[in-house]
């Protein structure tokens, strides 16, 4: 009976530090999906401004060389491109993001999605300045997102192995 | 007979509570801080109510005749 007992308080708190320690983590992965897509811009910058390269073409490099949940989709993007699954560049990049569960919050993707707007749509003037303006509105993101991660993944990482405490000690 | 798991239980919380203050009191969330601690005091106050009451009992027993 008392080993029943303690294994299911084992177990009250291994759940309750493992969701502190999942949620702390998705602090984590939003700064580090930040730094990847800013990073992937970039390339998609000099991509389209350098060697003017078609837009799916260009996804599909930037993709190759991505990590994952950013590479996916922009591979996701540059497949509905091609096979023209989607009437703009835009609808393209909406559907891929909505298909996809990422950490970034939709203020982040929201960023993207204003680039996605004159994508194709403008001069080289105009892209480069589409492109200046969302790095430098990413970069800001990506300050706020690591002072974010910076203070809460510890305190949440705590909060789940104390609450999961004070509620064995409660059960007790 | 007093029930001595009871004072354990309470301490225990007690730590758990003051580690809870001053992780939310760093992280700048001195709010949630307070809430905490006013959780705390019920919780502890919930434990000991019946004991309390108990008291409350045996003092009435000392004036009736």
């Amino acid at each position: 009976m008392i080993g029943l007992k303690t294994v299911g308080m084992l177990l009250v708190l291994g759940a309750s530090t493992g969701a502190g320690f999942i949620y702390a983590e998705s602090f984590r992965k939003r700064y580090s999906e930040l730094m990847e897509l800013q990073r992937a811009i970039y390339q998609f910058q000099g991509e389209v401004e350098y060697t003017h390269t078609p837009i799916p073409e260009a996804l599909l490099d930037v993709a190759n060389k991505s990590k994952d949940p950013i590479g996916r989709i922009f591979k996701q993007i540059s497949f509905k491109l091609e096979n023209n699954e989607a009437q703009n560049v835009y609808e393209a990049f909406k559907l891929a993001f909505k298909s996809n569960t990422l950490c970034l919050n939709s203020e982040d993707i929201n960023i993207v999605l204003d680039m996605a707007k004159v994508l194709g749509e403008a001069d080289i003037e105009g892209h480069k300045k589409i492109f200046n303006y969302t790095l430098e509105k990413l970069k800001n993101q990506i300050k706020i997102a690591e002072g974010l991660a910076q203070k809460n993944v510890k305190m949440y990482r705590y909060l789940g192995v104390t609450l999961g405490g004070m509620t064995v000690i409660m059960l007790m | 007979m007093l029930d001595y798991s009871l004072l354990f239980k309470i301490g225990a919380l007690g730590i758990f509570l003051v580690i809870l203050d001053k992780v939310l009191k760093a992280a700048g969330k001195e709010d949630f801080a307070v809430i905490a601690n006013l959780a705390g005091i019920v919780i502890v106050l919930m434990m000991v109510v019946s004991l309390v009451s108990k008291l409350f009992d045996t003092v009435k027993t000392m004036f009736t005749f």
